[in-house]
């Protein structure tokens, strides 16, 4: 299992919009990421990043092509399973947090567990546990707006990480803040990978980008690496 | 996630959106609220209208003599029709069934009456023992004029409650007592009372044949009642009275004015279809009224789906299927739509007891009630409604796009 990788794609293409202003996103990508890589993307703005993790992460289809997440085609995937496979395998992080206002840090980690058959105790003691990881288990009764970007950041990464997934996918976590928290963020994630979490970045900054272990490039929906 | 955690998660909901919540609520709360409170005030506007027929015999058939208005057989127009007792036999024979026939004859004018303690004006009247049943009289001291009165034309009086209460001071004093009539001395032998009012409680009833016999010996009477038959159809009984008197007195059975014929059963029915058609009404504005009330609900929760799309789009990104969105949705509305609707019943049905323990009665009004069976139903339409009204939204927010929904903007 550990020889084979956790990412596979062939020849994705998606486009978006109709016959007449139609978009070619993604224009024929083949992809493969082993399990414990730490990869970022980088590429020009439009270049399909966003719409490429977007498949990754089974939040989004395409149109032709295959993709294959622990060697299992997403493909044939009904819309509920693709929702159990999204909760199990993989874990998103947003440059935008996506925190719910009304929950406190714990029960925004523990917010994915709630659609696992766990019970109420066993995912407070896990999400609480991620909470450590990331350093914020005292501020586990505070809202998100009690904290700052950088801690947001990290309670979503709790969040992201407190399913144990197979893979970890970050649409430019560190776009919203600044260099020193931005840093902090990088820290953390690289701690993951020495644990060997798979990550996949995507990321403008090139110092960001140099402290992965792979660089994919993405130009006009093409992957040059 | 358990069932009460997912219940706890669409009470905290409904909690964060409290005003949105409760306009939700008062909209279906309204809708039953208004339901109820119709069902129970129509009830009771039947309830009082049948009371005001519940003063005489139901099937009571009242003929009244009139004044010709065809010219028939060599007779000219305006001539007066006056019945005689050998009508009475006629009907009888004639109609299937009819019972306490009797005649009522109204003594022209109010007459000066007169006791030893007491002095006025009453409407006296001569009929047979069967009017009583068909006023519905209640005796309350002494007895109901009898066949033997009849038969032997004594100089007797039933008086009405207020008649003697003004001739005597105490009814109970008046039985055995005399009154005095254009100088001819009647012996009470009964006080009754009715829920007709005043002016049947004024009334002072003689034997027919003794009123006959003394002030008026004509024998004549203008209006002929008996009870008959549910069962015997209200034309063909007009029909027929009109036949077999026309022959008797000479006039054209189809003159409307020579005789006029009250049939209290063909009213009686005519009221309860137009309730039949109340009621209908009332049902159908009700449930428009409810039906109002669920949209608003759909409405609602389409706008907090909008509202609540990044949250939705996030649950569905960490995992939520679209079942489990669209449940936490529907069940939202369904809370919702239940609660108040349920509120909506209980105060409803508290504010028709509340009229029918108050005893606010009219002449056609009187105890309103809501009908177990409708509430029941409205309660099972609330939240088979709710769930209903749940339902677009929930498929709505069930579809949402999540990263249509997290785009950050
Ligand atoms: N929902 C959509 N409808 C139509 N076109 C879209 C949609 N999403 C993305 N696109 C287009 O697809 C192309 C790739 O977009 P994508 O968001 O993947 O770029 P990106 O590399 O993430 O850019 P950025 O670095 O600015 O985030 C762009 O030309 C964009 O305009
Ligand atoms: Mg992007």
């Amino acid at each position: 299992m550990t020889d084979s990788p956790i990412i596979e794609l062939r020849d994705i293409h998606k486009t978006y919009g109709g016959a007449e202003n139609c978009v070619r996103a993604l224009n024929g990508v083949s992809l493969a990421i082993e399990p414990g890589e730490f990869v970022a993307i980088m590429g020009p703005s439009g270049s399909g990043k966003s719409t490429l993790l977007n498949i990754l992460g089974i939040l989004d289809g395409f149109d032709s092509g295959e993709y294959l997440l622990a060697s299992t085609s997403v493909s044939g995937l009904s819309e509920e399973e693709a929702a159990a496979t999204r909760n199990r395998f993989i874990g998103f992080v947003f440059q935008s947090f996506n925190l719910l206002p009304f929950l406190t840090a714990l029960e925004n980690v523990a917010l994915p567990l709630t659609y696992t058959s766990l019970g109420p105790k066993e995912r407070d003691f896990r999400a609480m546990d991620m909470l450590a990881y990331v350093g914020l288990d005292t501020r586990a009764h505070h809202r998100p707006s009690q904290l700052s970007g950088g801690q947001c950041q990290r309670v979503a990464i709790a969040r992201a990480l407190v399913t144990r997934p197979r893979v970890i996918f970050a649409d430019e976590p560190t776009g919203a803040l600044d260099s020193g928290t931005s840093d902090e963020i990088m820290t953390l994630f690289l701690r993951l990978h020495e644990r060997g979490a798979s990550i996949v970045m995507v990321t403008h900054a090139s110092d960001v980008a140099c402290r992965a272990q792979r660089i994919v490039l993405v130009r006009d929906g093409r992957v040059c690496e | 996630m358990t069932f009460i955690e997912q219940w706890r998660q669409i009470l905290l909901s409904a909690f964060r959106h409290r005003t949105r919540t409760l306009l939700t609520a008062f909209g279906v709360f309204w809708g039953i609220f208004m339901l109820v409170l119709l069902l129970g005030i129509g009830k009771g506007l039947e309830r009082g209208v049948q009371s005001m027929f519940k003063d005489e015999a139901v099937n009571s058939v009242w003929v009244r003599a009139g004044t010709t208005s065809l010219a028939y057989q060599g007779y000219t127009i305006g001539r007066a029709v006056t019945f005689s007792t050998e009508d009475i036999a006629a009907v009888q024979q004639a109609i299937p069934g009819a019972t306490s026939i009797t005649p009522r004859h109204t003594v022209p004018l109010s007459r000066a009456v007169s006791s030893t303690t007491g002095y006025g004006f009453f409407p006296v009247l001569g009929i047979y023992p069967g009017y009583h049943t068909i006023e519905r009289n209640r005796i309350i001291h002494g007895r109901f004029i009898n066949a033997l009165d009849i038969d032997h034309r004594r100089l007797i009086a039933v008086l009405g409650r207020r008649s003697a209460e003004l001739l005597f001071g105490n009814p109970a004093h008046a039985i055995g007592e005399f009154i005095i009539l254009d100088g001819i001395s009647f012996q009470v032998v009964g006080v009754f009372d009715d829920d007709g009012g005043e002016s049947e409680l004024r009334r002072i009833y003689l034997p027919f044949t003794s009123l006959a016999r003394s002030l008026d010996p004509s024998r004549e009477f203008g209006l002929l009642v008996f009870v008959t038959s549910e069962k015997l159809e209200p034309q063909w009984l007009e029909q027929r009275l009109r036949e077999v008197l026309a022959v008797r007195h000479q006039f054209d059975p189809t003159d409307l004015a020579a005789v006029s014929v009250f049939n209290a059963n063909e009213q009686f029915k005519k009221i309860e279809a137009m309730f039949t058609g109340i009621n209908f009404f009332i049902t159908v504005v009700g449930l428009g009224t409810l039906f109002a009330g669920l949209v608003s609900v759909s409405n609602i929760m389409m706008i907090s789906v909008k509202e609540r799309k990044r949250e939705i789009g996030l649950r569905k990104a960490v995992g939520a299927t679209p079942r489990s969105i669209q449940l936490l949705v529907m069940k939202e509305a369904l809370l919702i739509a239940t609660i108040s609707g349920y509120l909506g019943l209980v105060v409803g049905l508290a504010v028709i007891e509340t009229i029918r323990l108050s005893g606010l009665e009219a002449e056609f009004f009187r105890d309103p009630e809501v009908n177990l069976l409708a509430a029941l139903a409205a309660l099972i339409a609330i939240i088979f409604g709710g769930t209903l009204a749940g339902l677009i939204p929930a498929r709505q927010a069930a579809k949402t796009n999540p990263i249509e929904a997290l785009r950050h903007d």
